[in-house]
């Protein structure tokens, strides 16, 4: 059932879920022209009652968002499952249309905590899963992400993506013209938000490694003088999650930005300007060296590697007006790749390699779509006033991207890969620029 | 402030070693507000903006002068020329209905478009500073068509 995600993909006005087959995972009917939900009931025991409501709270959301799960409400359960020993009779739950039963139990011992969990497929009556883990208490949340990732990857057939974090820049005006812009991280579901930086400092696009460990991003270092900001330079930084120190990658003559890792983690892509051009340049975080991959007299920016780090997509204006470009990782064979109506701009590779996202404007709007790396299959997203900057989810099912509408109200919005489920995400002020993590993964 | 010098990479090939005396202590996301004043700054970067004027208009996605800004870089460069010891600050800024990155590229290239001008009206490159805000440093607008090209400008200012 790997390839659900391609046919909701080829298909993606047309498509249902629907019953199941003998392998306990979803079908895919393509024809009916909704999406339904696999309905979904989460039992979990608890001897202490202490965590189970927060417990699962966390999961139903992450599974909810995802759009591909209905739970059923915990008071029409007919049967009252103490624990994962005890199997459930079935003609109970498929009367309250249960297609999917988690069965869990926690115990809390101490400082540490223990789960057990195990999926049934109600109508064919098989246990499907089964799953345990053990952390400190302190972890609950990210056991319940663990555990709503489990169910997931056994129903979808895909990795679950919800212990991720969403990196994003926060902005907030100020009286007379004075815009602050703050790093911020927050869980994948809005929990555990924090400020990073103080505003004091003008940030923009920051980028995650690989690894999730430490990001990357774009600032200007400023003095002020009677009252007004001065630039000292404008370059790239990194930030250490583990330490929340923040270091500089390197300073050159001229502004460098729109950083990007390398799949491995070793390099940083970004753009240099001077003297008017703006040229892509790859740095080595080890050794420092610096090569330069495009030259020209021309804009070439916000790049971006294929996942298995062979190419490059780029955004640049060598053609006359902005385009997407792809090219070879070390700068040779430079292809056009997009050729629709407008100008192009901020490509990001899926992690699956199979779909390129980007911004696309012009007269008709903004608008956030897909094209695949061959120039194939371009399709649209999602539309606004001012929609841009794309990042894929792990897997690459949905996309967050930056939404500006007509009262400059910045916020970041998520959608499926098949345009469906477009919808904001809560952060306590205008955020811009988001970046969704990798799996971070349990210890 | 000059850009330093000792900082720029030496170029070998394509290939060029990183300036990394600058170490990992530097830190932008806690760094303090603190104001310098000097009061005869301010009185010469009020008399540049009174008598030579500090903005410079392009077209939208564009970075070539017009007849328009070439009178205002003119006046700017006779300023200069009588304030030996003045230097510049050059910001380009673009409208907000673009992507960011690329913009910021943009403004680079408005920046680096009007420096070149200055440089080739007898102002010393040395004495001209050039920073892109691309989109994210607009003035107060409304989103009018006319305001949206005034967006579209660099600023230049006495700085030092």
């Amino acid at each position: 059932m790997f390839n659900f995600i391609k046919k909701i993909c080829v298909c993606f006005s047309v498509i249902c879920f629907s019953t199941y087959s003998d392998s306990g995972k979803v079908v895919v009917n393509i024809n009916e022209g909704v999406m339904k939900p696999v309905n979904i009931a989460l039992n979990i025991y608890d001897g202490t009652q202490s965590l189970k409501d927060i417990v699962l709270k966390v999961i139903q959301k992450d599974l909810e968002g995802s759009f591909l799960f209905r739970t059923i409400p915990n008071a029409a359960f007919m049967q009252n499952l103490k624990g994962v020993d005890e199997t459930p009779s079935f003609a109970l739950w498929r009367a309250i249309k249960t297609q999917y039963l988690m069965n869990a139990e926690m115990h809390l011992k101490g400082e540490s905590l223990q789960v057990n969990m195990v999926l049934y497929d109600i109508l064919s009556q098989s246990k499907i899963s089964e799953y345990s883990l053990s952390g400190s208490v302190k972890e609950w949340r990210k056991m319940a992400h663990m555990m709503a990732n489990k169910v997931y990857e056994r129903i979808i057939g895909e990795k679950g993506y919800f212990d991720t974090r969403i990196l994003y820049v926060a902005t907030q005006q100020f009286p007379r013209g004075v815009k602050k812009y703050r790093l911020a991280v927050m869980d994948q579901d809005g929990a555990n938000h924090k400020y990073l930086t103080n505003g004091n400092t003008m940030v923009l696009t920051p980028r995650m490694s690989p690894n999730g460990k430490e990001f990357c991003f774009f600032a200007y270092r400023e003095k002020k003088v009677n009252g007004r900001r001065i630039p000292l330079d404008a370059c790239i930084y990194r930030y250490d999650f583990a330490t929340s120190r923040t270091q500089l990658v390197a300073r050159f003559k001229g502004m460098t930005y729109a950083p990007r890792y390398s799949p491995d983690g070793s390099y940083l892509i970004f753009s240099l300007s001077k003297g008017g051009q703006s040229s892509i340049y790859r740095f080595d975080l080890l050794t420092k060296q610096i090569t330069r991959l495009t030259k020209g007299n021309c804009i070439d920016t916000s790049p971006c590697y294929s996942p298995d780090g062979k190419y490059i997509v780029f955004n640049s204006d060598r053609g006359g007006t902005q385009q997407l470009y792809i090219m070879n990782a070390d700068g040779t064979n430079i292809r056009r790749l997009s050729f629709g109506k407008g100008r192009y701009a901020t490509p990001v590779w899926s992690p699956r390699g199979d779909w390129i996202a980007f911004t696309r404007f012009g007269r008709e709007g903004f608008f956030i779509g897909v094209i695949h790396p061959d120039g194939t299959g371009e399709r649209m997203l999602a539309s606004g006033y001012l929609v841009e900057a794309p990042t894929w989810s792990p897997g690459g099912r949905e996309l967050m991207f930056a939404h500006q509408d007509y009262n400059r109200k910045d916020k970041i919005f998520r959608v499926d890969i098949t345009g469906y489920n477009k919808h904001e995400v809560n952060t306590p002020l205008n955020a811009i620029d988001p970046e969704w993590s990798a799996n971070l993964g349990w210890h | 402030m000059k850009i330093k010098n000792k900082n720029l990479v030496s170029l070998v090939a394509l290939a060029f070693l990183a300036a990394c005396e600058c170490g990992p202590k530097e830190d932008v996301t806690t760094s303090e507000e603190q104001n310098i004043v000097d009061n005869d700054l301010s009185t010469d970067a009020k008399d540049f903006i009174a008598n030579a004027g500090d903005r410079v208009f392009y077209d939208f996605d564009k970075s070539n002068i017009s007849k328009e800004s070439e009178a205002t870089l003119l006046r700017q460069s006779e300023w200069l020329k009588a304030h030996e010891k003045r230097n510049v600050l050059i910001e380009g800024h673009c409208d907000e209905r673009g992507t960011r990155e690329y913009n910021l590229a943009l403004g680079e290239r408005r920046a680096d478009a009007a420096a070149k001008f200055l440089a080739d009206h007898g102002v010393s490159p040395n004495r001209i500073r050039t920073v892109s805000y691309g989109k994210d440093r607009p003035i107060a607008a409304t989103g009018t068509q006319q305001e949206i090209h005034r967006l579209n400008r660099v600023a230049i200012s006495v700085i030092e």
